[in-house]
């Protein structure tokens, strides 16, 4: 446990270090208090770093965090003494807010302390998380990097699953000195946590604590969310990201400060290398973002550009390796002539990922962030509704694309993936409902809580 | 009081609502798989996955054992179904991938140093083997040892 422990905290002085670097913190003030971003932050970074440098065989164990913390943190510590910016918190919120904002965080720190005395005893049970996640992350740990048949023969199909969180999981075996398949789920549970706190740091000063607190216990208390933490498979670890990615980029339209949009940035970013649908949700939110950030475009441009740049290393390693893909191929996606000839899929896959994304196991999460999008507009915040709207719509057409496209009978495709891909399309929506239902709050209190 | 005032109050009444709702069920879900985790020695936790799927654990165990770093894996299987439904040669050679490791499972008998027999015996192979150990109904031949 000390291992995993304490390869999570290089991964906060990461963190710490990237804070004023990438200008998420450029100064003491904001440091301070924007220090809880900086676990998800370092695990983020940490994650794609060992990632990447899997496709050439180099592992990162705690001898190489040790250093990777030591430098981000020099250069990054003295980056933040020479600047000078000024915080001011400008949001005004009433007591009962903070009290009850505060009561529901606590009941969410309690719900992952909860969720971590179980996994910690947990063991691999389900089939895809031993099978692809859990032989993946045991192999980079045995191996030290990708490039053997583990990552690249035909055996050991599927072979699309980009190395995020393996990679992770193979910190955390080397930080341990051994593989325990039961122990590393501790790092599931951290993940949760490093959600809660990117969640609350991306809303703290412009979103009353009322409606940050009672979202995030209300996603984290869905049943899917914990529960299929729990099997080691990386769709939540995905939707995290992903929803820590739409609201960065989503206060930055809001708000136009350039430091939500790198951390954001930085999580789609990471998203890409958690699954492959990764990439997918991530163009859909930078290109839901588009139409409403047009006179911003060069930092979208950047931003994009960032994004590909990331998952570059991995699309050039599948590419190089000719590993297939074996439920679908992206090319069909734009095959007039495949799509007509499958589109008896579409209805089935419409109502399949429907139904699942109606499911009463996500509580009022859906309800949740339609009046927050009506609350938006009634507060004319326009863009942000609309950026909100239109990433949700892409991802759950792409997800349909993807189910009309696969070679899977759609039945059994539903069946087996169903209520797993549909997580990030409810987790991302329902975590934007806050800052939709903010911009709302912040008109009503007269205050703009901007930076 | 403004529909837009009315909007955020329902937001912060249903996001409150929302975890009244699932919050008790996930927090049960998590108790009682505890209760029912919290029995399990440090080798069922190994085992799980093998068990959880109906998998012949022992005799992965012996193959375990008999196998190490650098070696080539082929299974050989009795035919059959597992309890996912896939037939029971992929869910061995699947488990094999997974509970072998850092052994590598292979496809092809010719390019094995060990062919390990679930209800099946390697000499129906026609190859020639080092060694041979048997525990009915498992087997395990060696060809040779990893280069």
């Amino acid at each position: 446990m000390i291992g995993v422990l304490l390869a999570n905290a290089l991964f906060f002085a990461i963190g710490t270090g990237l804070l004023p670097l990438l200008r998420i913190a450029p100064d003491r003030a904001a440091l301070v208090e924007r220090l809880p971003l900086a676990y998800p932050v370092g695990v983020a970074a940490t994650g794609i770093v060992a990632a990447h440098l899997a496709l050439i065989d180099v592992p990162l164990g705690l001898v190489e965090l040790v250093v990777l913390a030591a430098v981000v943190l020099f250069f990054g510590l003295r980056c933040v003494r020479e600047a000078t910016t000024s915080n001011s918190l400008l949001l005004a919120e009433p007591r009962w807010s903070r009290l009850v904002g505060g009561g529901a965080l606590v009941a969410s720190l309690v719900l992952l302390a909860h969720a971590w005395a179980t996994y910690e005893i947990r063991p691999l049970l389900e089939w895809d998380g031993w099978a692809i996640w859990g032989t993946r992350s045991r192999a980079l740990y045995e191996f030290g990097g990708a490039t053997g048949p583990v990552f690249t023969s035909d055996v050991y199909l599927p072979l699309q699953h980009p190395l995020l969180l393996p990679s992770l999981d193979a910190i955390d075996f080397r930080a341990m000195g051994t593989y325990d398949p039961t122990l590393v789920h501790v790092q599931l549970a951290l993940l949760a946590f490093g959600f809660l706190l990117g969640f609350v740091s991306l809303l703290r000063d412009r979103v009353p604590l009322v409606l940050v607190g009672a979202s995030a216990l209300a996603v984290l208390s869905a049943e899917p969310v914990l529960k299929q933490l729990s099997t080691g498979l990386a769709d939540v670890p995905l939707a995290f990201l992903v929803a820590l990615g739409l609201v960065g980029t989503g206060r930055w339209l809001a708000t136009g400060e350039r430091w939500p949009l790198v951390a954001g940035t930085l999580f789609l970013g990471a998203a890409t290398l958690a699954k492959s649908e990764g990439l997918f949700f991530a163009l859909a939110a930078l290109l839901a973002l588009v139409p409403f950030a047009w006179e911003r475009r060069r930092e979208l441009g950047l931003a994009a550009a960032a994004v590909i740049a990331i998952v570059l290393p991995w699309r050039l390693f599948v590419s190089l390796q000719d590993l297939p893909l074996v439920e679908y191929r992206f090319r069909d996606a734009v095959s007039p002539g495949y799509l007509s000839d499958h589109s008896d899929r579409v209805g089935p896959a419409v109502r399949g990922l429907g139904s699942e994304l109606f499911s009463g196991d996500w509580g009022l999460l859906v309800p949740l962030f339609l009046v927050a999008v009506v609350a938006a507009v009634l507060a004319r915040h326009y863009a942000l509704a609309g950026f909100a709207v239109l990433w949700t719509v892409l991802a759950f057409g792409g997800l349909v694309l993807v189910y009309w496209i696969s070679t899977i009978p759609i039945d059994l495709a539903l069946v087996w993936s169903g209520d797993r891909t549909i997580v990030t399309v409810v987790v991302g929506a329902a975590a934007l409902a806050p800052l939709l239902a903010g911009a709302a709050w912040t008109s009503r209190e007269g205050a703009s809580g901007t930076r | 009081m403004t529909p837009r005032v009315v909007a955020v109050w329902a937001c912060v009444a249903l996001a409150l609502l929302s975890s009244a709702l699932t919050l008790p069920d996930t927090w049960r879900w998590l108790s009682d798989q505890r209760t029912e985790l919290e029995e399990l020695t440090a080798a069922d936790r190994i085992q799980a996955p093998g068990f959880n799927n109906r998998l012949p654990v022992g005799g992965f165990d012996l193959f375990r054992a008999s196998v190490r770093r650098g070696d080539t894996v082929y299974v050989h299987a009795r035919p059959g179904t597992t309890v996912r439904g896939v037939d029971f040669p992929t869910g061995a050679r699947t488990f094999a991938r997974y509970y072998l490791l850092p052994a590598i499972v292979v496809e092809r008998p010719e390019d094995a140093t060990v062919v390990v027999g679930i209800g099946r015996d390697p000499r129906e192979l026609g190859l020639r083997y080092r060694s041979e150990q048997r525990e009915e109904p498992f087997y395990v031949a060696r060809v040779r040892d990893p280069s």
